[in-house]
């Protein structure tokens, strides 16, 4: 309950400084309509040649772009804007003033600072989504739309850590900027099923860079090709890698020395 | 560089993927020629583009282009001299990159000995038309401040159209047709169709007619621009 409010009020403060820009929520409309453009004429050059691609149809692609499109709101306006903070935080020497707050570190590292049009691209995902899945013929049940919820949130709660765990380097390589970008890039891998990939780079998406957990599971389940097994590891995955990502904050957290002082 | 790797190595496994599901054919290039395609892509992307305009726009908001503006010769002649030198650092990390792809897709490449000769001149044109295309798009910060989606809907459309997505005869009909008429087939998609050795010498002269059209049309532009562009300059910061 407490943390709740603390993270109320970090979110609050965060939509009040983007609320004085106003303008920015067109910009930010238009560069979602237009990447969900670029997606889709993607699909269809993909499509004019052929069916199916690895197994998957137009439609169930549809879904992949949905799901790719509404995480990747949800990374650019609350993961990655905390993350980069990090990495300043300990160049500039800012970090220091949260760290002596009285609150779990880890906790207010993630919070403090959210973009709030940038989730623009959400509603967008979900609107493609709903589109996607209302035409798939047979539609979803409960049972399917529960699997998903859960498989979306397990694949942005192992986004969330690998994200922690590249910034938390930075407090032994200051500049971790080619890390994130590399990561970003990775990422825009996932706009396609990973099983089209050959195998050792399926693998490489699946532990290096989790966008088979963080896209193509949840595509799965709404497309009724979600097993059991891959349920389970999506669990398994995002505990593992929660716990191993707080543990490894807290060895970088007394390597650190400040820089402001 | 890894961007680069990324982009390309995703393109050509979506495009050998629908090429086998076509029975090993796709847009005029069998499955191994379109691994070949994606792989010379790399290059060819390497050497024709590297500045953004973004860099500009971070100066122009900055206030760091007003001791540019003091110096007596062209901005344009300093951002030329560093990016080349990135570029030549870059490629060291490139070409192992095209080797490793190589050996793991196993590509078919012919290799033409006067389509290669005249690649040279075809990546010089293509760079400096492309390099000098950014450059009038980065001076409209001067009026905006802001590139955000001016900039963003230009990257989509060369996207397509230049053949970075796919081979451009995968594209409809009427969409190969506009290629034609727009700048970005010479600045990418003509220079690695050299490099693959797929191209007629008529196709050639024709190509070449094309880059040295546009950058003309491009470089009065850039003139045109530059000095309202100058005159226009107010300083931020200081």
């Amino acid at each position: 309950m407490h943390y709740l409010r603390l993270i109320r009020t970090y979110v609050r403060l965060s939509a009040l400084n983007e609320l004085q820009y106003r303008a920015n929520l067109l910009v930010q409309m238009f560069n979602s309509v237009l990447g969900l453009g670029i997606g889709l004429a993607g699909l269809a050059l993909v499509f004019s040649q052929t069916d199916s691609l690895a197994g998957w149809g137009p439609l169930e692609l549809l879904v992949v772009v949905g799901v790719h499109t509404l995480l990747g709101g949800v990374i650019k306006s609350v993961i990655q804007p905390n993350m980069y903070q990090i990495a300043e935080g300990v160049q500039e020497g800012h970090l220091d003033y949260i760290l002596t707050k009285p609150e779990d570190s880890q906790l207010l590292v993630s919070i403090t600072r959210f973009e709030l049009w940038r989730l623009v691209d959400v509603f967008v995902g979900l609107g493609v989504l709903i589109f996607a899945v209302t035409r798939l013929g047979e539609g979803i049940g409960l049972g399917e739309a529960a699997a998903f919820s859960v498989v979306l949130l397990c694949g942005g709660l192992i986004f969330y850590s690998f994200w922690l765990a590249i910034a938390t380097t930075s407090f032994w390589v200051v500049r971790t900027w080619s890390m994130y970008e590399m990561f970003d890039r990775l990422y825009q891998a996932g706009r396609w099923p990973v099983g089209i990939y050959p195998s050792w780079l399926r693998l490489g998406l699946t532990f290096l860079v989790p966008v088979a957990f963080a896209v193509t599971v949840p595509a799965e389940a709404l497309t009724a090709r979600l097993t059991p097994l891959y349920l389970g590891l999506a669990l398994g995955m995002a505990a593992l890698t929660l716990v191993a990502t707080r543990w490894f904050w807290h060895v970088g957290l007394r390597h650190y020395s400040g820089a402001s002082a | 560089m890894v961007g680069l790797l990324v982009e390309s190595l995703i393109y050509l496994v979506v495009w050998t993927t629908v090429s086998e599901a076509r029975g090993g054919e796709v847009g005029g290039f069998s499955t191994d020629e379109i691994a070949g395609y994606f792989i010379a892509w790399m290059f060819v992307r390497n050497v024709t583009t590297g500045w953004s305009p973004y860099a500009m726009e971070w100066r122009i908001r900055r206030g760091d282009f007003n001791s540019l503006l003091l110096r007596p010769v062209h901005p344009i002649f300093a951002d030329t001299s560093e990016m080349l030198a990135s570029k030549a650092v870059a490629m060291i990390t490139v070409v192992p990159a095209m080797i490793a792809l190589a050996l793991v897709f196993k590509p078919r490449f012919e290799l033409v000995p006067w389509s290669l000769l005249a690649l040279i001149p075809a990546l010089v044109l293509a760079f400096v038309l492309r390099y000098v295309l950014m450059y009038v798009l980065a001076l409209t910060a001067f009026w905006t401040t802001r590139l955000g989606g001016l900039f963003e809907l230009w990257y989509g459309v060369e996207f397509f159209f230049s053949g970075r997505v796919a081979p451009l005869t995968v594209l409809p009909e009427w969409a190969q047709q506009v290629a034609n008429l727009l700048p970005f087939k010479w600045m990418f998609y003509f220079p690695l169709e050299l490099l693959l050795g797929r191209s007629q010498p008529d196709e050639m002269l024709f190509g070449f007619a094309m880059q040295v059209l546009w950058l003309t049309v491009m470089v009065l532009l850039m003139r045109f621009v530059w000095q309202r562009a100058a005159r226009r300059y107010a300083a931020v910061g200081g």
